[in-house]
């Protein structure tokens, strides 16, 4: 069984020179499965506690607001000049009015962007040597955060189906606990499979510690 | 007053009741936009990385772009 502590390819670690360094940290920027990343943290981390994965929902699940994040961005520009060009603006309509609608549009869109990317982010589910977190952001002002040991945990099980999820390689995970309904959902994560390997691994490695 | 008269001071007020509604929503999206300044600054504390201080500064930058807009209105409509 090969050594998950030992990673084969070290995944987003800064190597010598700057180019390798900018590579790295956009890709870590916007990636949703990180194996042992650099110079990320989390709240509760405790002394010696390493991160083995950081898993963010596959990028393919965020299409849907990219796209109509792209027509919010490009709408005004055909929209404005079709609206003008088709005289659907009343003569006497003031300036400033318009000027309003430009900047309101792009204040939303704005809104609608940082939001859904910022949700996105920050709901991450953890796996370390120690722990497994899971944290979610329903909406802006509502977190739910869980967290067990490695030790309690009884069953791994992954789910994956459909045209995209299997083309994309994502899926869902399931993490049964010790504890009765106590279930992590790590939802639309890429590469399942390795999941539940690595946290399989993390399982025999401490049942193998306590025995 | 006439049916005429009422739609002409209707008119007349029309400007300054929108004025005062889309006063009323930038107010409440600059406060949004608090909010999200705040709980980003919590988010970036659960979960720390290299890009989080960039995240938190397009926060502020959203604030600023609310505000400016509140700004514009107050002014230039």
């Amino acid at each position: 069984m090969p050594d998950i502590f030992i990673s084969s390819q070290p995944q987003n670690t800064a190597k010598k020179g700057n180019k390798s360094k900018k590579v790295s940290f956009a890709s870590q920027a916007i990636s949703s499965f990180l194996f042992l990343p650099d110079g990320v943290r989390f709240e509760t981390q405790i002394p010696g506690e390493t991160i083995i994965l950081l898993l963010r929902k596959h990028w393919i699940t965020n299409i849907a607001w990219v796209f109509m994040s792209f027509v919010f961005l490009v709408a005004p520009i055909f929209l404005f000049p079709a609206i003008s060009l088709g005289g659907l603006i009343p003569p006497g309509f003031p300036a400033s009015l318009l000027t309003f609608s430009i900047l309101g549009w792009y204040l939303i869109t704005f809104s609608y962007i940082f939001v859904n990317f910022v949700l996105w982010y920050f709901t991450v589910s953890i796996v370390t040597n120690d722990r497994i977190i899971d944290i979610d952001y329903i909406n802006i002002l509502n977190k739910k955060f869980a967290e067990t040991r490695i030790d309690r945990l009884e069953d791994v099980t992954e789910r994956t189906g459909g045209f995209l999820k299997s083309f994309f390689d994502y899926g869902d995970v399931f993490v049964q606990t010790a504890a009765k309904e106590a279930v992590f959902h790590f939802l639309e994560v890429p590469h399942p499979e390795k999941v539940v390997q690595i946290i399989n691994e993390l399982m025999a490695k401490v049942k193998e510690g306590g025995a | 007053m006439t049916g005429e008269e009422m739609i002409k001071v209707l008119l007349g007020t029309a400007p300054f009741f929108l004025k005062i509604l889309l006063l009323m929503l930038l107010l409440l999206h600059v406060a949004f936009s608090l909010v999200l300044v705040r709980q980003t600054k919590l988010m970036i504390k659960v979960v720390e990385a290299e890009i989080s201080p960039t995240i938190y500064f397009i926060s502020v930058i959203h604030l600023l772009f609310s505000t400016f807009v509140l700004l514009w209105v107050i002014i230039f409509l």
